[in-house]
């Protein structure tokens, strides 16, 4: 294991995460049990108030995950200059075995955890605490990927070795690729281009019909079909290389860091529309957030594809 | 109208829980003036500070105008305290560095009103009160009777529909006392429902008030 000053920050807070989360979980345990808001027993005032130091931990928790994970593929980032044949965070992240799935993990968690502080904060604007119960639910579940996630980051550290050559970007998203990546390109991209823009209509669709599970269906669709129509076809427009087809470059120096401000706008976009959707459903009240997820996803969408209409209009032809 | 359905409150003393009230159940209707006798450690300043909201019960219920308060998180207990509730302390608990006027319209800044319109309303009811004359004054220098009209101004200033008043005479001379019992006579006939906790005999022979509640070791005996 290399211990750079990153690897030691992000190592320092897992364990910190798993002290307090280890408290969390099993208060909130306790407390999904035994909680009964229409009870004025001496047992459900003492949840009352263990609930507020547990949906507090759980908070910064949370809080803290999500920035982390730009943090961690800052981290990767940073570490391709010392692993031999890595040119940017996906060499590093591929060098482990399950890197990428940890990384698909993360981002999975990214959405779990955003969701659970979505629904804290519908639950403490309300005076009768609707979600108390259901949110120690949720987060007794969600510790079980968090737990596996902070496992599974301290694998991943402990699992890198500097001295092995890893491979670059440019082969792992190529048609070349060892992995499930080359699969993408067996396809044509117009299909995944078109699947794209298709879903981005469906999201429009589902605000207009103010529909909660098209809703929470067009985003998720659109995240994925976002990142594959990213890889296969807009990030050659990014470098201006038409075999270049890596995700993790976007957030170097080089390209100004645009990586950073698309997945910001991609991440947030859609996890504001799948989690307003999702707690319209527990609230039965009507769809949260579902202006600004549209003017997220749409911003992102006309980002993206500026890419290819201006490389277009300044040399004439397509990658 | 305030309702309390078999209220505890239990703190812990070193290792030993004490029981400041023991299944207290009591209602006072809207416009009723009640007075809250006991002596100190009775129980009475607990129990004003639940109906306020101020600290929740170890057990049972408190409802203000159909409404429970005992089990509201803190942001909506500020709330309705502001909306509805006005609350008299025995040591005042004034801002000592803010003047007479800024301590006035301390609870009225969440309303977000413009600096003349807290003014003013901060400047009428200290005219009320008696004490607009000592307005720009740090209430720090203000004589006791001085700070305890200033602690009533704060109390009145958001038209609350409810008066909570903890021994407001313990600071006071005779003629300030009588002037305060005034005060309470004119929010009595206002239709202000008022609860003032007291052991000064003053209080037990007023004609506006509507009864008198004895409360001993934590336990309401009349």
């Amino acid at each position: 294991m290399s211990l750079t000053p990153e690897i030691i920050a992000l190592l320092t807070l897992d364990a910190i995460f798993l002290f307090f989360g280890m408290i969390a979980f099993v208060l909130a345990s306790r407390l999904a049990f035994y909680w009964n808001n229409d009870a004025s027993t001496s047992l459900q005032y003492s949840l009352t108030k263990q609930s507020y130091l547990i949906s507090t931990i759980i908070k910064y928790i949370f809080m803290l995950k999500l920035p982390l994970f730009a943090f961690f593929i800052y981290t990767c980032d940073k570490l391709s200059n010392i692993i031999a044949g890595a040119m940017c965070a996906s060499g590093v992240v591929n060098s482990v075995d399950f890197g990428l799935y940890l990384t698909l993990f993360k981002l999975l968690n990214l959405y779990l955890f955003g969701f659970w502080l979505l629904l804290h904060y519908a639950d403490v604007s309300s005076e009768k605490l609707p979600f108390t119960r259901l949110k120690f639910i949720l987060f007794a579940v969600f510790a079980v990927p968090l737990f596996a996630e902070i496992g599974l980051e301290i694998a991943f550290f402990a699992g890198l070795n500097i001295s092995k050559i890893v491979s670059c970007c440019g082969t792992l998203f190529s048609a070349a690729s060892s992995s499930y990546i080359s699969l993408l390109f067996v396809v044509d991209e117009l299909l995944w281009v078109g699947l794209f823009y298709g879903f981005f209509a469906m999201i429009v669709l589902a605000f207009w019909l103010k529909n909660s599970v098209l809703t929470i269906f067009a985003n998720a669709m659109f995240l994925i079909f976002a990142i594959i129509a990213l890889i296969v076809f807009f990030s050659p427009y990014v470098y201006e290389l038409p075999t270049h087809r890596c995700p993790f470059c976007l957030l170097q120096k080089d390209y100004y860091y645009v990586g950073y401000l698309l997945y910001i706008l991609l991440f947030s976009g859609t996890f504001y529309g799948m989690g307003g959707a999702v707690l319209s459903i527990f609230s039965k009240e009507k769809i949260r957030f579902s202006r600004l997820s549209l003017v997220l996803n749409t911003l992102y969408l006309l980002m993206i594809s500026a890419y290819p209409m201006v490389y277009f209009i300044r040399n004439g032809v397509w990658l | 109208m305030i309702v309390l359905h078999e209220v505890c409150k239990q703190f812990m003393q070193g290792d030993e829980e004490a029981h400041a009230l023991k299944k207290v159940s009591l209602e006072i209707k809207k416009g009723e003036c009640v007075v809250l006798k006991g002596a100190s450690g009775s129980g009475k300043s607990t129990l004003l500070s639940l109906i306020a909201g101020l600290m929740q019960p170890s057990s049972g219920k408190i409802s203000v105008d159909g409404k429970e308060i005992s089990k509201l998180p803190e942001y909506f207990s500020a709330q309705l305290r502001r909306q509805k509730i006005g609350f008299i302390f025995q040591k005042f608990h004034l801002i000592p560095h803010l003047s007479a006027l800024e301590n006035v319209i301390a609870p009225l800044i969440p309303e977000n009103l413009p600096v003349s319109a807290l003014e003013e309303k901060a400047q009428a009811v200290m005219e009320q009160c008696g004490i607009a004359h000592k307005a720009k004054m740090r209430v720090n220098r203000l004589s006791g009777g001085e700070q305890q009209r200033v602690a009533i101004a704060r109390a009145l200033v958001n038209n609350p529909s409810i008066i909570l008043s903890d021994e407001p005479t313990a600071n006071l001379d005779e003629t300030l006392s009588m002037a305060l019992i005034a005060e309470f006579e004119t929010l009595k006939q206002q239709g202000v429902t008022q609860l003032i906790a007291t052991h000064d005999p003053l209080f037990f022979e007023l004609p506006f008030v509507d009864r008198i509640i004895e409360i001993k070791n934590g336990e309401i005996i009349l």
